[in-house]
């Protein structure tokens, strides 16, 4: 019996350990870059960039397009181009049926489009009141529901693929200004503030955020995108063109990358998106390019 | 028998304990064993024009008690004026209650321990050893407040009288700007709110509920009733009914719309044109909205800006402003405050909500380029370290600055043409 409880210690206080350990430790190393379509055309300011199963996606918003990318075997291949010449594609979503969903920063808006690329209707939030709602950042979940941070309701909503509201999350009192929202595997919710320099995080089920990581104005110039890794947060740190890595108890863990015009280096970067085999792709914005590195722990 | 023993000694260790705790005392009020007579004359003597000190009205209490060894070491110091410990912290010896932590808002100089901006060491004719009196003394480091109140067509007359009336000379645990209480609590300690005077001139608005400084300027102003010296023109023709339920509402304070839905109203051309580009600036379109730079009633900036331009685009973008202020080359537009130089505040179809699209453009309309260089720029010259990059300004320069001169982005210029002139490199 004693020895069974000395074995169990022993496993809980290494797992203690280890956890910031392998967070300390997340390495990227660089696997290329996607600067063209498949005919040729450079990519231009692009915002977003979204892995979705074996699928790429990238908001190319200066060129006002929907890029698609097959990805097998580490390697990038162009496939659709899916203009947009009336909007500004800012983030892009892939749904269950096929349809893309693209984040419009000129009607501020979540556009619906089919396999085609075509706009068949706007994302309509049901049951959520009569309150305009302003998206500035969604995502999909694993579970397939939507969610969408609402600027100016001030609140997160959790939808389901039709659109009608599972659950409504406030943002938090204080000052500060909320870019964008994350979802790791186990459900857990995160709300980032740029301007505070915070992470605020609701469990599933929980009816509201509460702070998370706090300080990382110490670390980072103007955060504006976080993507969930196994077991850590990757934060796009725009401003001061890097990555900044968040460990699972919240805490700081290292910043990655540096400015520059060069492959393997960042120029005011938009949006990280983490691949289901750790693939980090990051939309590299003013460098015109998106970047794929791979997670090696 | 037993009992006289004991009772002996105890009262014998009570008389030789009270023996060193009197020698204890009398070495801490003398500790340089002075002779009687000695305090404070034997100084006097040779410092001279301390005479015309002591005729002042107010006298520090240890000078007056003739201890100057109270602050001096009359033999030799490691502080200026043989003081006896640190200038910034000597005061807080014996004044440990004239700051605190975790407060609100602290003066500056109490944080600094520079006590003797305001206060004469030794003696003054102004009540509390202050160096001069009322709000003549602030005024002598807040000179800017001076000079306008000096020059405002509608006084508060307590701000030239004493600032003191309102604000605590030295800390605040509880409000902004080391104010005494905050409006409208302040306020109304002078203030009848019950007048009807009062109600009429602010329409039946329940305003001794408000924040009486989002239209009065506390410091006096140019324009009638102390409004900021930019008013809002509903306030100025009192339609506060535009913008706000009625006064008999159970919620006269809310807006009759949300965020930028209110202003869109008279507002429409321009929220319009925000809404019309690609990149918007977010916080327009957020809960508070226009709210979040400018004043809804009234203000001393043009605009109805609720602060100074950099001080309003710094709250959210501090690294920014620090960066600036830590580069070895300033900008001058960010120097000035002048963000909105080059940098459409509410949208644009352009990266950085850039005012123009391209940044050569930009930049040549305060540089003329090609009198410091020639290197080619423009949208035919790719950039040898990515091929989807032209070369402009900002392929070398960072324009809100570097920790190097010129604001590039290497320490030398060698590190900097070596990266794309790589057959140079060393």
């Amino acid at each position: 019996m004693k020895n069974v409880l000395f074995i169990v210690l022993v496993a809980v206080l290494l797992t203690m350990v280890c956890q910031p350990a392998v967070a300390a430790q997340l390495r990227l190393r660089y696997a290329g870059s996607i600067y063209t379509d498949a005919e040729g055309g450079p990519l231009q300011h692009p915002a977003g960039v979204t892995m979705s199963g074996d699928r790429l996606l990238v908001a190319d918003s200066g060129a006002k397009r929907v890029l698609t990318f097959k990805y097998a075997a580490g390697v990038v291949t162009p496939e659709r181009v899916l203009p947009l010449p009336q909007n500004f594609p800012l983030m892009v979503e892939l749904a269950s049926n096929g349809d893309f969903y693209v984040l419009d920063g000129l009607e501020r808006q979540v556009l619906i489009l089919d396999r085609n690329g075509k706009q068949k209707a706007t994302l309509k939030v049901k049951g959520a009141g009569d309150k305009r709602v302003v998206p500035r950042s969604f995502k999909r979940t694993p579970d397939g529901q939507w969610l969408l941070l609402d600027l100016f309701s001030s609140r997160v909503l959790l939808l389901d693929e039709a659109g009608s509201l599972q659950r409504e999350l406030l943002f938090p009192d204080g000052e500060g200004f909320f870019s964008d929202v994350a979802v790791n595997p186990q459900g857990q919710l995160f709300l980032l503030d740029s301007v505070g320099g915070r992470i605020y995080r609701a469990n599933k089920g929980e009816e509201a955020f509460t702070l998370w990581s706090d300080n990382l104005k110490d670390y980072t110039n103007f955060p504006v995108s976080l993507a969930a890794t196994n077991g850590s947060l990757l934060l796009v740190d725009k401003y001061g063109s890097g990555l900044a890595v968040i460990g699972p108890d919240g805490g700081f863990s290292g910043r990655k990358l540096s400015t520059g015009w060069s492959d393997g280096q960042l120029y005011y970067p938009s949006q990280v998106s983490v691949g289901a085999e750790g693939q980090v792709f990051i939309a590299d914005t003013e460098n015109h390019r998106v970047q794929q590195f791979n997670i090696e722990e | 028998m037993t009992i006289f023993k004991h009772t002996l000694v105890t009262l014998c260790l009570f008389s030789l304990l009270s023996v060193v705790f009197a020698f204890q005392a009398t070495a801490a009020d003398n500790p340089y064993n002075l002779a009687p007579g000695a305090r404070g004359k034997l100084c006097l003597d040779c410092h001279e024009g301390f005479k015309g000190t002591m005729e002042k009205k107010f006298i520090h209490t240890p000078l007056a008690e003739g201890q100057c060894t109270g602050c001096h070491n009359p033999h030799a110091a490691d502080h200026g004026k043989l003081l006896a410990a640190d200038p910034t912290q000597i005061c807080a010896s014996c004044h440990e209650d004239m700051s605190a932590a975790n407060v609100r808002s602290a003066h500056q100089v109490v944080s600094d321990g520079d006590c003797v901006t305001c206060h004469d060491p030794h003696s003054s004719d102004n009540r509390m050893n202050l160096v001069a009196s009322g709000s003549e003394l602030c005024f002598g480091c807040h000179e800017e407040l001076g000079q306008q109140v000096a020059s405002n067509k509608f006084a508060h007359s307590p701000v030239k009288q004493d600032c003191m009336t309102c604000h605590a000379p030295h800390f605040s645990a509880e409000n902004p700007a080391l104010l005494r209480s905050q409006a409208p609590e302040l306020c109304l300690d002078c203030h009848d709110s019950s007048k009807k005077t009062f109600k009429s001139q602010h329409v039946g608005y329940p305003v001794e509920t408000a924040n009486c400084s989002s239209c009065h300027n506390p410091h006096g102003s140019n324009t009638t009733a102390m409004l900021y010296d930019n008013v809002h023109q509903p306030l100025t023709s009192r339609m506060c009914k535009q913008c706000h339920e009625d006064p008999s509402s159970a919620t006269p304070f809310a807006t009759v719309k949300p965020s930028f839905e209110l202003c869109q109203g008279c507002h429409y051309e321009m929220v319009n044109d925000t809404f019309n580009k690609d990149r918007m600036h977010w916080p327009v379109v957020d809960e508070k909205g226009c709210l979040n730079c400018h004043s809804p009633h009234a203000s001393s900036e043009a605009m109805l800006m609720k602060a100074p331009q950099k001080e309003v685009c710094s709250s959210c973008h501090s690294d920014t402003i620090a960066r600036q202020a830590r580069a070895l080359t300033k900008h001058q537009p960010i120097d000035d405050g002048e963000c909105s130089s080059c940098h459409s505040p509410h949208s644009s179809d352009n990266p950085f909500i850039l005012t123009e699209k391209s940044n050569i453009n930009l930049c040549g309309q305060c540089h003329d380029w090609q009198t410091h260089s020639t290197h080619p720029i423009g949208d035919d010259v790719i950039d040898p370290r990515n091929p989807n990059l032209s070369l402009d300004c900002l392929s070398c320069h960072r324009t809100h600055g570097t920790e190097y001169k010129h604001f590039i982005y290497t320490e030398t210029i060698n590190d900097l043409c070596v990266q794309c002139h790589q057959q140079y490199r060393r």
